[in-house]
């Protein structure tokens, strides 16, 4: 595995190999987490929608309400 | 023969010299009609290219040390077309602290994007300048992006991003970004790292490195 470092290509040492790897994991996990916050966030605005059109307002009444 | 002079019709002339050692060369004139304008008369650019390439090999990042991000500027931008080695990889970007140690964890910045299709993120507490969007790694698919970052090495300062992006499908979709994002400390940010936060990126992608004067 090779890193470029201001125009050169450099053969990564074993520890820095491990330690990339090791971000990796981590990144994908932030990733998985931000995925799962968005989700989230979609779900209850669904619901939220569902609940104001279970009170009788049309969708343009909810669009408008949320700035849609 | 040193000179040549040329008597203007009314009055005074101009005069063109060699230099005392002149060597061997040819100066040509443009065959078309106009003025030409001295050294003087040509502004220095203000838009500076500092660093840039077409990847020859893939590579787990793309780093800029000291050695080209200076305290020359205040105000770098970096246009990337980078395609990633893993499909559903994220561009993201990463600063030294100022001791060179590359900043990793999430409480080194905050990222705020909003994504074609209504996604709107703010989180003060991201492990790097965070895109949101992903890329695929198909033939043709590739992510575009312009980082635009500023008080990088400011010891008092944060240094601050503004970025846009649009990641390219081969079914010829594209998903736009737009962005800002700050480094968590204020602090002489010793260095830049362009990577994806899964996998290489691969040979063939490219990028361009400006400073621009103030």
């Amino acid at each position: 595995m090779k890193k470029y470092v201001d125009g050169q290509y450099i053969e990564m040492t074993a520890e820095e190999v491990t330690a990339r790897e090791s971000q990796m994991t981590k990144d994908i996990e932030f990733t998985q987490s931000v995925e799962n916050k968005l989700a989230q966030k979609e779900t209850d605005k669904a619901n939220g929608r569902q609940k104001l059109k279970d009170l009788g307002l049309t969708d343009a009444e909810v669009n408008a309400l949320i700035g849609e | 023969m040193a000179s040549i002079k040329l008597t203007g019709d009314t009055s005074g002339e101009i005069t063109i010299s060699a230099p005392a050692v002149a060597g061997t060369n040819t100066l040509t004139l443009p065959a078309s009609t106009g003025t030409m304008a001295l050294t003087s008369d040509v502004s220095e650019p203000n838009f500076v290219r500092l660093a840039g390439e077409t990847l020859s090999s893939d590579v787990s990042s793309i780093a800029f040390s000291t050695s080209v991000i200076t305290t020359t500027y205040k105000t770098y931008v970096l246009y990337s077309r980078l395609q990633p080695k893993t499909d559903g990889a994220r561009v993201i970007l990463r600063v030294n602290d100022n001791t060179g140690s590359l900043l990793t964890t999430v409480s080194d910045y905050g990222s705020q994007v909003y994504r074609g299709s209504g996604v709107d993120f703010s989180d003060s507490t991201t492990s790097s300048v965070y895109p949101v969007s992903s890329s695929g790694n198909a033939t043709g698919e590739y992510a575009y992006y312009k980082h635009e970052f500023s008080e990088i090495r400011a010891s008092d300062k944060k240094t601050t991003f503004l970025f846009q992006g649009t990641n390219i499908s081969t079914a010829g979709n594209c998903a736009f970004l737009t962005g800002g994002a700050i480094a968590s400390v204020a602090e002489d940010n010793q260095g830049l790292t362009v990577l994806f936060d899964s996998g290489d990126i691969a040979s063939g992608s490219s990028y361009v490195l400006f400073g621009v004067k103030s």
